[in-house]
């Protein structure tokens, strides 16, 4: 393994600081914000508000009366040098069927995106559903799932101006990253589709379906479906599962 | 979005700085007081209320009874104002919190925004009648905003920033508590682009879409994304920024995050200096026959 790139240590503001490990979306690097998370969770520092883990990044709010940037900086270093305490989030991942409806109605940026890329819609569902994608983190809004894994072919830069409101569980493309939304959001994603399963859920244990970890592949479905796996899933007779553990 | 008017309505009606208030934005409120007694308070800038159609001082909290009307408008320079219940309103914490997330539908009464018609229930107490001695502290000049420069500033030319903090950007009306839309000079980023893979957004941030326009993130604001972010609002400054309407201007000015850290430890510090005085209560029969004062329900 090479020797990996010390983080650079980026204010945000006067209460946050970005540990950034990198800029892309990569296993390894989000290994490491996960493992800096768990370190600096452990460590209790007076004055640190809330941690943010992202792909590439941890944001840490914290409170400048309680404790200085600087300071923070430091118990940051400490935690680097000595490494996080033993556990993944990888080794309790989990495997996912997700039944998307593809196009019109569901993904109102499917034929948009196939003239974007020359291919058919039908060639965008087939690539989209065909990868594997891990959930890198849960952010933007409650139980928002960011994916990695998305097919390089199907890599879109955002809208330039966002949208004002997008449904829930909208399946999206944004840059090389891939989404399942929990609640209706503005967005500046692609639409793509829309499953019926809900991500968040603030009357369920646990609130959020995904995990940091879990592994996610998609299954295109029809309207007819999508409509009667919404109502089943809303009167409770089925709860979303997921198919088992990963190796 | 304002948490000074929050903390000073809170401290007007005699309740812990973090209890449950009311945060009233658009043309305002109207309630009616179905408790026996009930000591309420209201703050913002250049707020108007009356209580049964006469006016009230504002930034002062007043114990009324059941039947009473309040009316509360925030001012017209202003976005939102703030009412505070003596011992708080009671609603359920949820998620350590008692605010409501209007997005997820998390918190609040019902899930809902409040709408005509609902119940907001608060515990029938009162407390001493109280005035802020002074102004709020909003009326510095408010155009002027604080940034420190951003995590992404590398995805902006160096003409970028100087556009942002030497032109002036109006506030948007397509603005919420999630966001406050900036209309002005476009940002122009560099050819980093404006996708980044998304990161945690700090209340106050700056991001910039592909059209240039600067977005300031506010309380209700998604916790990543994936704009880059120019700049972020010194926190000391976020609440004198939430309070511009829209079609009003601000301008930014560039400070290190250490003195950011300097400016919010001095509003702290007036926070922690706030001197209440009584309010002179004018007392004549009908005030006093409208009191319940023989089972000492309104002086605890």
């Amino acid at each position: 393994m090479t020797e990996m790139a010390p983080p650079r240590i980026l204010p945000v503001g006067d209460c946050a600081v970005s540990v950034q490990f990198g800029e892309i979306v990569d296993l390894s690097i989000n290994a490491r914000v996960l493992a800096l998370d768990r370190s600096l969770t452990a460590a209790a520092l007076p004055g640190v508000v809330e941690m943010v883990p992202t792909y590439r990044s941890l944001l840490i709010h914290f409170d400048p009366l309680q404790i200085s940037a600087a300071a923070l900086e430091t118990a940051i270093h400490r935690c680097l040098v000595e490494g996080a305490p033993s556990g993944t989030a990888a080794s309790e991942g989990r495997q996912w069927q997700v039944p998307v409806g593809y196009g019109g109605e569901f993904g109102m940026d499917l034929s948009d995106l196939a003239g974007r890329h020359g291919l058919s819609e039908e060639a965008i569902v087939a690539t989209h559903s065909s990868a594997t994608y891990h959930v890198y983190m849960i952010g933007f809004a409650p139980g928002f799932a960011y994916l990695g894994g998305l097919p390089e072919r199907l890599k879109t830069p955002r809208r330039s101006e966002p949208r004002m409101l997008t449904p829930a569980g909208s399946v999206s493309i944004g840059g090389a990253q891939s989404a399942v939304a929990s609640v209706p959001l503005p967005s500046g994603w692609h639409m793509i589709g829309r499953t019926p399963f809900a991500s968040f859920d603030p009357s369920r244990d646990p609130v959020f379906l995904f995990r940091p970890g879990d592994v996610i592949r998609f299954t295109a479905i029809g309207p007819a479906d999508w409509y009667s796996l919404a109502g089943r899933l809303q009167r409770g007779e089925i709860v979303p599962q997921p198919e088992g553990r990963c190796a | 979005m304002d948490p000074v008017s929050l903390r000073i309505a809170n401290r007007l009606a005699g309740s812990s700085d973090g209890a449950a208030a009311l945060e009233v934005g658009g043309p305002g409120v109207e309630l009616l007081v179905d408790a026996d007694v009930v000591t309420i308070s209201a703050a913002g800038p250049d707020m108007v209320w009356r209580i049964d159609g006469v006016s009230v001082a504002p930034n002062a909290s007043r114990t009324i009874t059941r039947g009473a009307t309040v009316t509360l408008r925030p001012g017209r320079g202003a976005v939102y104002l703030y009412v505070g219940v003596h011992c708080g309103i009671d609603v359920p914490h949820v998620f350590g919190s008692s605010s409501f997330h209007v997005r997820s539908g998390v918190g609040g009464l019902a899930g809902q925004p409040l709408a005509v018609g609902d119940v907001i229930p608060v515990k029938a107490r009162s407390s001493p009648e109280l005035e802020l001695d002074g102004s709020l502290v909003h009326h510095a000049d408010d155009s002027v905003i604080r940034v420190i420069e951003g995590p992404q500033s590398e995805h902006f030319s160096p003409a970028a920033w100087e556009t942002l903090l030497s032109t002036p950007y109006r506030i948007s009306a397509r603005s919420d508590r999630m966001g406050v839309r900036l209309e002005g000079s476009t940002l122009t980023h560099t050819d980093k682009g404006y996708n980044i893979v998304s990161d945690g957004i700090a209340l106050g941030s700056i991001q910039v879409p592909g059209n240039g326009q600067p977005i300031v993130l506010g309380a209700d604001r998604q916790t990543t994304g994936g704009y880059p972010k120019i700049a972020v609002i010194a926190r000391a400054d976020m609440f004198r920024f939430a309070q511009r309407p829209p079609g009003a201007t601000v301008r930014f000015q560039s400070i290190s995050a250490e003195q950011g850290a300097d400016a919010l430890r001095r509003l702290v510090g007036y926070l922690d200096r706030l001197v209440l005085r009584s309010a002179l209560p004018v007392l004549n029969s009908e005030r006093l026959l409208g009191l319940n004062l023989i089972d000492g329900g309104v002086w605890e």
